[in-house]
Order: C-alpha cells, then structure tokens, then sequence
C-alpha cells in the first residue's frame, strides 16, 4: 500500500496542478485528471503511479519520513563543523528610527576597544583553524568605523583568517568605505532594508542625519557597492500600508539593475505591528513581485535547498552573537536584552561549549510540508508571539501559482 | 505528468531506511549517506578550488 508523502504541497499553477515535495525537492505538473487520481490514490495506469513513485510524491505505508528526516537533522548537524560565526556589534547606536525596530528600547552605546581582545581571546578558544565568519551588525555599525577598522586589525595581527557580511541601513557608505569594505573588513556580502519607494522610505527610515534625497543617494550607494564587486541582498520590509510602494520600488529596481548579478532581492514580512499581512496576503504579494521581476527571486535556491537541519545560528556550535556591554548570546535577535546572554566577554569562556537545543520545532511544525525547509523557523519570533515561518514557503508557494 | 525537477537521493535512502528499519540501522545508513554526502561536497569543493 501506498501513502501520500507528508513533504509534498499541490497548487493550482496557471496550467494545472504543480506538486512539489519539499524533502526530495521534486516538482512536477498534473493535468486536472492526474491530480484526481493522486488525490483518491486510485491510478489508472502502473505507469502513473510509478512516476509519482519515483517523484517521491508516493511512498510505501510503513515508511516513516518524518523518523528518518529527524535521524538525517540530528547526524548531519552533529558531523557538520562549519567554521566559528561571530556577530559583533561596534555599536547599538543607530542614526535611523524605524518604527518596527526590535532593538527599539534596548542599551545604545558603542563597543569598547578593550572588548576587541577579548572577542579574538574568545574565538581562539573556538576551532578558528579555518577560520572565523564575521557578522557586522549594530545598531548601524559604520556609525563605528574605528573600532571596526582595529578588530580587524586584530584578526590580521592575530593570523585568524576571516571573512564577512555586513547588515546595515546603507546611509553610511561611500566610495571609501566600499574600499575599507573590501580591503580591510573582508565584506563580500551586505543585506540593506529598503522599506519602500522614495517618499515611503524617507518616511519609515525616519533618518536623524539624512535629508530626503536619502532615497537616491542609497541608489547610488547600491551601484557602489555592486560596481565595488560587493553583493548587496536587498530586503524589503513589507506591510499592509506599503505593499504599493514596494511593487514600484521593485519596478525602479528592475529598470536600473536587471543585469547586475550582484543585486538580488527578498521579502520580508513585517510581524508584531496590526498592519502585518495574512499568510494568503504574502502569497499573492510575491506574485505581485514576482511578476515584476522573478529574475532576482533567484528560485532555484529555494526549490533545490537541501533539507535544513537546524533553524538557524541559533542551534549551530560556535555561532555567537556580542553586543556592546560584552555580553553573549546565542541569538541575534536577543543582543541587547542581558537577561538573554549565555554569558559575558569578562567572564572564562565555558559557557561556549554547552550543548544547544533545537529551536521551534513547535507540534504544528511536525505536520507542515515546509518542515525541510525551515526546520521550525524563528525561535525568538515564536516566543514574540509572532508568526516563526521563514519566508521559503511563501516563495514557493507564489511560484507555484505562477507556473 | 511532466516532471520538472527529479527527486534527490533523499528519495531513495527514506524509502529504504524507513520501512521497518530499527532506530539503530536507520541512523546507521543515513549517517553513511552524510558521510558520502560530505565527501562529494568535499570534492566538489576541491575541483572548484583547482
């Protein structure tokens, strides 16, 4: 006897029905008469139901996938040893005032220097043998650009090989510092949230010391950065109140970047306000995207993703994220709140070694199609009370519709 | 039914594995086929690197 695999997801696409099986990252088409049968389990032809075999879309009554999944998660992230991932923070100060910050209200101040030492003290108690990953984060952290420039100097002096990324508003850069980029912080990557076309994002960044040609010069810093061999991951915070002018934002960006191969884009949706989107919403606003520009989408990405094994940095050994009072947490979304830390830059380093658990692998997890894909999401959304999902079900989805 | 993208090899191990294995062999093939895993990423890796 055969049963339908728990992985697989049907949509109505524009010609059919598309099924596709987030485990085994199989895709195919059915006639309405395909999926008649597929959805009864009553096959006119072996042929048919063989293909759906093969697809993985059909498996054996017995086989239990979600117990074999688990056993692939656990092994695989045991024997995974990905090099150290550090997040650090030069400071907690930041020169935009987005409304929907969840810094908003946690300690402002810049990182000590004193504190670089004991970071590369701390990542020499790590396996930094490979090397070591760098997240430049704040705050918006070219607001301290000093401190930047000696951690790295450290690094250098220390012989710990590092590469980064950087998350910032972008407002900072310059042709200068795409060089320092590049030559001294080793940023190869930098995610920039636009939360909207011109007047829209003028509004929402609600900049301290930016005027409102802000919008075109972060245009321009755009092309900088990609000019300087930089990719830029564009994200768009999206709500109900600027879904238009993010859809014309998409439309300026396509027209100026269609063949930059170094700017790609992604939703992401706005939670915790009332202006948040229903789950059926953020579908048909990727569509809308999609249908101006699916080059950037880059979906294969999605489609093709193997099975995630953990949700995030949360649950990897030797990720760690340092907020300016020195204190250490095991997820970027907590810096800042020192009743979160797992321990603080001044103490000894034992707190690094301390098995991690799964995050938000939540009982409606354990019968969503999407599981492979997210592996429980985001444990601090879910703890917020707000939707965990990552966004890899919604891209799907809106594909699947679109096809 | 057209197939637009084949399944992965995923396909094959669960269905093996996961019909009546116990707990142990069950995570004894899927640790080997991380293992192979691994080492094709290792080699891919390499070849890039040449």
């Amino acid at each position: 006897m055969l049963k339908k695999s728990r992985f697989n997801y049907v949509a109505k696409g524009v010609d059919g029905y598309l099924i596709y099986n987030n485990l085994y990252n199989s895709l195919s088409r059915m006639s309405d008469d395909e999926y008649v049968q597929y959805k009864a389990l009553n096959f006119q032809s072996e042929d048919l139901q063989s293909q759906f075999e093969q697809q993985g879309f059909l498996v054996d009554e017995d086989v239990n996938e979600i117990g074999v999944f688990n056993a692939y998660s656990k092994l695989k992230s045991q024997r995974m040893n990905p090099v150290p991932s550090i997040t650090v923070t030069p400071t907690m100060e930041c020169n935009a005032r987005c409304f929907y910050c969840y810094e908003d209200g946690v300690r402002h101040g810049r990182m000590k220097k004193e504190y670089a030492e004991r970071i590369v003290d701390f990542i020499k108690t790590l396996d930094a043998s490979r090397g070591v990953f760098i997240t430049w984060f704040g705050g918006e952290p070219l607001m301290n650009q000093e401190w930047m420039d000696y951690f790295a100097d450290l690094l250098r002096a220390e012989e710990i090989k590092f590469s980064a990324f950087m998350i910032s508003n972008g407002s900072k850069i310059n042709e200068n510092v795409v060089k320092k980029m590049k030559e001294d912080w080793n940023i190869s990557s930098i995610q920039i949230t636009f939360d909207g076309d011109c007047d829209e994002y003028v509004k929402r960044k609600n900049y301290m010391d930016q005027d409102e040609s802000v919008f075109l010069q972060m245009i321009q810093r755009i092309k900088m950065l990609s000019d300087g061999g930089i990719s830029v991951q564009i994200r768009l915070n999206i709500d109900k109140k600027n879904v238009e002018s993010i859809l014309s934002l998409v439309k300026r960006l396509q027209q100026l970047f269609y063949s930059s191969e170094k700017i790609s884009y992604y939703p992401a949706f706005l939670t915790g306000n009332a202006d948040f989107l229903t789950e059926r919403e953020k579908v048909d606003v990727i569509k809308a995207i999609m249908a101006v520009d699916e080059n950037k989408f880059h979906i294969n990405n999605y489609l093709y993703k193997p099975p995630k094994v953990s949700a995030c940095y949360y649950n990897q050994k030797n990720a760690f994220s340092i907020d300016v009072s020195g204190n250490v947490f095991i997820c970027e979304r907590a810096l800042g709140h020192n009743e979160k830390a797992v321990g603080n830059l001044n103490q000894n380093f034992d707190f690094a070694f301390k098995e991690r658990e799964l995050s938000g692998l939540r009982p409606e997890c354990q019968n969503c199609p999407f599981l492979p894909k997210c592996h429980g999401g985001c444990k601090a959304s879910y703890e917020g009370n707000d939707i965990p999902c990552y966004i890899d079900k919604y891209i799907i989805k809106a594909y699947l519709e679109s096809i | 039914m057209d197939t637009i993208i084949s399944a992965n090899d995923l396909v094959g191990l669960v269905s093996e594995v996961g019909k009546g294995s116990s707990p142990e062999v069950c995570e004894k093939k899927v640790g080997d086929m991380i293992e192979s895993q691994i080492v094709k990423e290792k080699e891919t890796q390499n070849a890039q690197k040449v």
